[in-house]
C-alpha cells in the first residue's frame, strides 16, 4: 500500500473535524473521497500533507510514518497537495509557476522533460507560457496547479476539489488529464470532491465522508450503484420535484446500507 | 362507573379552561425561535387552541371525528391537540419517522379528517397517499420553507388556518365554550396508535375519564409546583409524552419546553434544567455513559474525586436499599459530592430535577444505583398505552431494585394465567378504534386489562415485570427464558445500544448485538483499531473481542441456561426510519429474526 491512514483524528480547538478515519491508497490508482460541505475532506488532505498535525492516528507513506512532519518534508517524500482554490503565484509566469514545483529537484534534464509532459497534457499552458498566472482563467489556473504539483515528481498526488468553480466541460477535461497522469506515469492520486458524479466516474476506489467519519468505502463502480449514494450524491433518486409541485428542500436521512 | 374529577371537572377540556382562568398570564409553553426562547402564556395557549378548534368546525369536522398531527414536538402540536379536544374532536399523533405506508394505514384506519404536517418532507409523504384517504379534507403545513409556490386546494398553512379561526372567534367565541361544556366523561380525549412491534398499529382510545384519572394521579407520582419546568423530547405520539406534556402541565402547572430539534436535546436539557423528567431506560443509560466517558477524558484529580465520591455514594446507596444503617454523611462526603456530583448534574442539566422516572423497558439495577449515588432518585414505573400512561409507580423514597412500584390508588392489580399482569380501574383505556375483536381480546367483560406482560406481585404490593409473554423463549431443552431481562443487562454496557436474545427451540442461547457507534468508534480510536465504515468496524476482531468481553461480564449473573454462548454484531447502522427499529429505537424482535436469519443460523450451524 502506498498510503495507509490509520485512525486519524484532527481537532480545531474544541471541535473534532475528523474522527477515526482509516483509508488506503494503492499504487497507480485514483482514490476519491466524497462528501458534502464540512464533512472533513479538506481537513483530511491538509492533515496528510502536514499542514495540520493530527491529534491521534498514523499516516504511513511507503511504510514510513509521516504524520506530524512539516509540510515541506512531506512534499519532499513525494506526497504532494494541490490545494483548494488553486493558489497559483499570480505575478509569476506560467513557466515559473511550474518551475516552483520543481524547486527541490536537482535533476534539470528530467525537470525539462516533465515540463514538456505537462505542456503535452495541457496544450493551453504552452500557449500561455510567459503570461502571468494571475491572468489565466480558473480552469487554466487549475491546470497550472496540477502541473506545478506534478513537477515536484510526486508519488502520490493529492487534489483538493479540482472541480471547484469550473464548468462541467472543464471539470471533465481536468479529470480526463488526471486519469492520463495515472495511466502514463503510474502516479497514484487521492482526490477529494463534492462533485460525486465525476469523481465516481473517473476514480478507482472511493470513500464517502460525513461529519468527519467515513460512512462507506468501496470501489467507485460499486459505490455508484448503491441506492443511498445515488440518491444523496448523484441526484438520481425520486422526488427531486415532489408531489407538492415545489423543489425538494430536505434530504432523506441515510442509513448507508 | 365512579365519577373521576379533577378540580371538580370530569373532562380535561374543562380543567384546561379552569386552569387558563387561574394562570392566565403565566407561561405555559416555551419553544426556540432562532436560538431564543419564546413563551406562550396559558391564555395564548387557550386562544390559539380555540382558533384552531373553531376553524376545524368551520371546515365541517364533527364531534367524535379524528384529526392527527405529523410533526416533531412543538407548540402547534399541543395547540392542535387541545383545540380538537375542546371541540370534542379526537386528536391523534403520527410519528414523524413513519413511512408513507404507515401514514396511509393510520389515516385510513382512523378516518382522519385533518392532518397537521410539520414541513415539506412530511407533506410529500402525505400527498403520496392522499388518494387512498377519502376522509381527509385538509392538510395543514406548519413550516412554509420551500413551499412558496404551493398551489393545492387541499393544502393550507397552519398559521393561516389559525388566523381564520381567530376571525371566527371575534364573533363566535361562545361556540367554543359551548363545545367544552358539551363534553362527557365517556367521550374520547385522544387516540394513540400502538407502535406495533407485531402486526399493524392499532388505535388505542383514551377517554376523558382516563385522562382525568391520570391527572388526579400526577401529584402522587411527581413532586412539582406551578412554574416548574419540563422538556418535551420524547415523541408526543407516545402515551408517556402525551401525558407528560399535555395533561401533567394541566394538573401541576409545569412549563413545557420544546427542544430546537432532535439533535439539540442534550443542550436544551442543560439550558432548561427541568424539574420533572420521564424517559425510557435508554435515555438514562446514555446520560450515564456520557458521564463515564467524559470523566475518562478528564484530568487526573477530577477522575480521582469522581471515583471516590462514587465509591462512598455507592456504599450509602447499598445500605439504604438493603434497609441497613446508612453511614453518616460527613464533611468529606459533602465536599466530594459538591465537587463531583454537582458538576455531573449540571453537565446533564439535572441539577433541579426532583422527579425522575423511567419505564417502558426493563431497567438495569446498576443504572438506578448509579443515579442514586449521584443524587437522583430514579424511580421505576410501569405503564402502557392501554393503561393511559402509568399503571404502577415507585413511591418517592421507596425504591426497590427490580420492582416497578405500587399500583395507582383506585386501581386493582392481579396475576392471571401464564403469570400475566392484569389491571382494572379508571386508567384502563376505552378499547381499540374500530376494532371490537381486539378490544374483546384485551379487556375482559368485567374490566380486567390483559397487559401481555408476565410478572409477580410482592407481599408489599410491588409489581415486578418479567417479560412480554409472547417474547418468552422456550429452548430445545424446554427451559423458559425471559429475553428482555438478559437484554437489559447487556444494554447497560456503553458499547451496546440494544440486543436481541435468540434461542426459541434451540440448544443454547445467542444474541444479536447493535453497537453504540459513538462509544465503539471512540474505543477503536483509543486502541488504534483500523476500520473504514460501520460494517468494517463491526467486523474488526478487536471490536468483536470487546463485545465478547461485555457479554462474558454479564454471563456469570445469568442462570446457566440463559448464558449467551455466541453472538453476532449487526453490521448496519440503523435509524428510526428503518423497519428494524420501533420509533422509540427498540429492535423489533420478529423483524430482526427474519432479516438476520443467516447470521443467526451461522451461530447454530457450527
Amino acid at each position: 500500500m502506498l498510503l495507509d491512514v490509520q485512525n486519524l483524528e484532527t481537532w480545531y480547538g474544541p471541535i473534532a473535524a475528523m474522527k477515526g478515519v482509516n483509508l488506503t491508497v494503492a499504487e497507480g490508482r485514483i482514490t476519491a473521497v466524497l462528501g458534502a460541505n464540512g464533512a472533513g475532506k479538506t481537513t483530511l488532505l491538509n492533515t496528510l500533507a502536514g499542514v495540520i498535525d493530527p491529534f491521534k492516528g498514523k499516516v504511513l507513506f511507503q511504510g514510513a510514518e509521516v504524520q506530524g512532519l512539516d509540510a515541506d518534508a512531506v512534499a519532499r517524500r513525494g506526497l504532494v497537495l494541490v490545494p483548494e482554490g488553486r493558489q497559483v503565484y499570480p505575478f509569476l509566469s506560467v513557466r515559473d509557476n511550474l518551475l516552483m514545483g520543481a524547486f527541490a529537484r536537482r535533476d534539470r534534464d528530467a525537470v525539462a522533460r516533465d515540463i514538456e509532459r505537462v505542456q503535452g497534457w495541457f496544450p493551453r499552458l504552452k500557449e500561455r507560457d510567459a503570461q502571468h498566472a494571475g491572468l489565466l482563467s480558473g480552469g487554466e489556473q487549475q491546470m497550472v496547479a496540477i502541473g506545478r504539483a506534478y513537477l515536484s515528481a510526486p508519488k502520490l498526488l493529492m487534489l483538493d476539489e479540482p472541480s471547484l468553480g469550473l464548468s462541467p466541460m472543464l471539470t471533465h477535461e481536468i479529470f480526463g488529464i488526471i486519469t492520463r497522469i495515472r495511466d502514463e506515469t503510474g502516479t497514484a492520486v487521492l482526490v477529494v470532491e463534492q462533485n460525486a458524479a465525476v469523481a465516481l466516474k473517473h476514480g478507482d476506489d472511493g470513500y464517502i465522508m460525513e461529519l468527519g467519519r467515513i460512512v462507506a468505502a468501496d470501489t467507485c463502480a460499486a459505490l455508484s450503484q448503491k441506492e443511498d449514494v445515488r440518491e444523496a450524491y448523484l441526484g438520481t433518486g425520486a422526488g427531486v420535484h415532489g408531489l407538492s409541485g415545489t423543489q425538494q428542500r430536505w434530504k432523506r436521512r441515510k442509513t448507508w446500507r | 362507573m365512579a365519577e373521576i374529577r379533577f378540580m371538580g371537572h370530569d373532562t380535561p377540556a374543562r380543567a384546561f379552561r379552569a386552569r387558563v382562568h387561574e394562570w392566565s398570564d403565566r407561561p405555559a409553553l416555551r419553544h426556540k425561535l432562532r436560538g431564543l426562547w419564546q413563551t406562550l402564556s396559558w391564555s395564548d395557549y387557550y386562544a390559539r387552541a380555540r382558533a384552531f378548534g373553531l376553524a376545524l368546525r368551520e371546515l365541517g369536522v364533527q364531534r367524535g371525528e379524528v384529526i392527527a398531527v405529523l410533526a416533531e414536538n412543538r407548540p402547534e402540536w399541543l395547540i392542535a391537540d387541545m383545540g380538537a379536544q375542546c371541540m370534542g374532536i379526537v386528536g391523534n399523533g403520527v410519528y414523524p419517522t413513519a413511512s408513507a405506508e404507515q401514514i396511509r394505514h393510520i389515516l385510513r384506519d382512523s378516518g382522519c379528517r385533518v392532518l397537521v404536517v410539520e414541513n415539506q418532507e412530511q407533506l410529500e409523504k402525505t400527498l403520496s397517499v392522499r388518494e387512498d384517504c377519502p376522509a381527509l379534507a385538509r392538510i395543514l403545513v406548519i413550516e412554509r420553507e420551500g413551499l412558496r409556490k404551493l398551489d393545492d386546494p387541499q393544502v393550507e398553512f397552519f398559521d393561516r388556518f389559525v388566523q381564520r379561526g381567530d376571525d371566527i372567534a371575534t364573533t363566535h367565541a361562545q361556540d367554543f365554550e359551548d363545545e367544552i361544556d358539551a363534553g362527557k366523561a365517556d367521550d374520547l380525549a385522544f387516540l394513540v396508535y400502538t407502535s406495533g412491534t407485531t402486526g399493524a398499529p392499532k388505535g388505542a382510545m383514551i377517554s376523558n375519564r382516563n385522562a382525568v384519572f391520570q391527572m388526579t394521579k400526577a401529584p402522587e407520582y411527581l413532586d412539582a409546583r406551578p412554574g416548574d419546568k419540563s422538556l418535551s423530547f420524547l415523541p408526543l405520539c407516545h402515551i408517556a409524552e402525551r401525558m407528560s406534556s399535555v395533561f401533567n402541565p394541566l394538573a401541576l402547572g409545569l412549563i413545557v419546553h420544546f427542544p430546537e430539534n432532535a439533535g439539540t436535546v442534550a443542550n436544551d436539557m442543560r439550558e432548561v434544567a427541568p424539574h420533572v423528567v420521564f424517559a425510557p431506560p435508554r435515555f438514562w443509560e446514555k446520560m450515564h455513559s456520557l458521564v463515564e466517558l467524559f470523566v475518562r477524558d478528564a484530568v487526573g484529580p477530577a477522575r480521582w474525586v469522581y471515583r471516590r465520591a462514587l465509591e462512598r455514594g455507592r456504599a450509602r446507596v447499598e445500605a439504604r436499599l438493603n434497609g441497613g444503617p446508612v453511614p453518616g454523611v460527613g464533611p468529606m462526603d459533602r465536599l466530594l459530592n459538591r465537587l463531583a456530583f454537582h458538576n455531573v448534574l449540571c453537565f446533564l442539566g439535572m441539577q433541579n430535577c426532583r422527579s425522575a422516572l423511567t419505564g417502558a423497558a426493563p431497567v438495569p439495577p446498576d443504572l438506578i444505583r448509579w443515579f442514586l449515588s449521584v443524587g437522583i432518585e430514579l424511580r421505576e414505573a410501569f405503564g402502557m398505552t392501554e393503561t393511559s400512561g402509568f399503571g404502577t409507580a415507585t413511591p418517592r423514597g421507596a425504591i426497590r431494585l427490580g420492582w416497578a412500584g405500587l399500583p395507582a390508588r383506585g386501581t386493582e392489580l392481579r396475576i392471571g394465567a401464564d403469570n400475566e399482569i392484569q389491571i382494572r380501574g379508571p386508567n384502563v383505556f376505552a378499547g381499540y378504534w374500530n376494532n371490537p375483536e381486539k378490544t374483546a381480546e384485551t379487556v375482559t367483560p368485567d374490566g380486567w386489562l390483559h397487559t401481555g406482560d408476565c410478572g409477580e406481585i410482592s407481599p408489599e404490593g410491588y409489581l415486578a415485570i418479567r417479560d412480554r409473554i409472547k417474547d418468552i423463549i422456550i429452548t430445545a431443552g424446554g427451559k423458559n427464558i425471559t429475553p428482555t431481562q438478559i437484554e437489559s443487562q447487556l444494554k447497560f454496557s456503553p458499547y451496546v445500544t440494544d440486543a436481541v436474545v435468540i434461542g426459541e427451540g434451540k440448544r443454547f442461547v445467542t444474541a444479536l448485538v447493535m453497537i453504540d457507534l459513538e462509544h465503539v468508534a471512540r474505543y477503536a480510536q483509543d486502541q488504534a483499531i483500523p476500520y473504514t465504515d460501520f460494517a468494517s468496524l463491526t467486523r474488526a476482531p478487536a471490536i468483536v473481542a470487546l463485545i465478547r468481553a461485555e457479554i462474558e461480564a454479564v454471563n456469570p449473573r445469568l442462570a446457566r441456561v440463559e448464558q449467551i454462548k455466541d453472538f453476532r454484531i449487526i453490521d448496519q447502522l440503523l435509524t428510526a426510519e428503518d423497519e428494524e427499529l420501533t420509533p422509540t429505537m427498540k429492535l423489533k424482535r420478529k423483524v430482526i429474526a427474519q432479516k438476520y436469519a443467516t447470521l443467526i443460523d451461522g451461530m447454530y450451524s457450527a
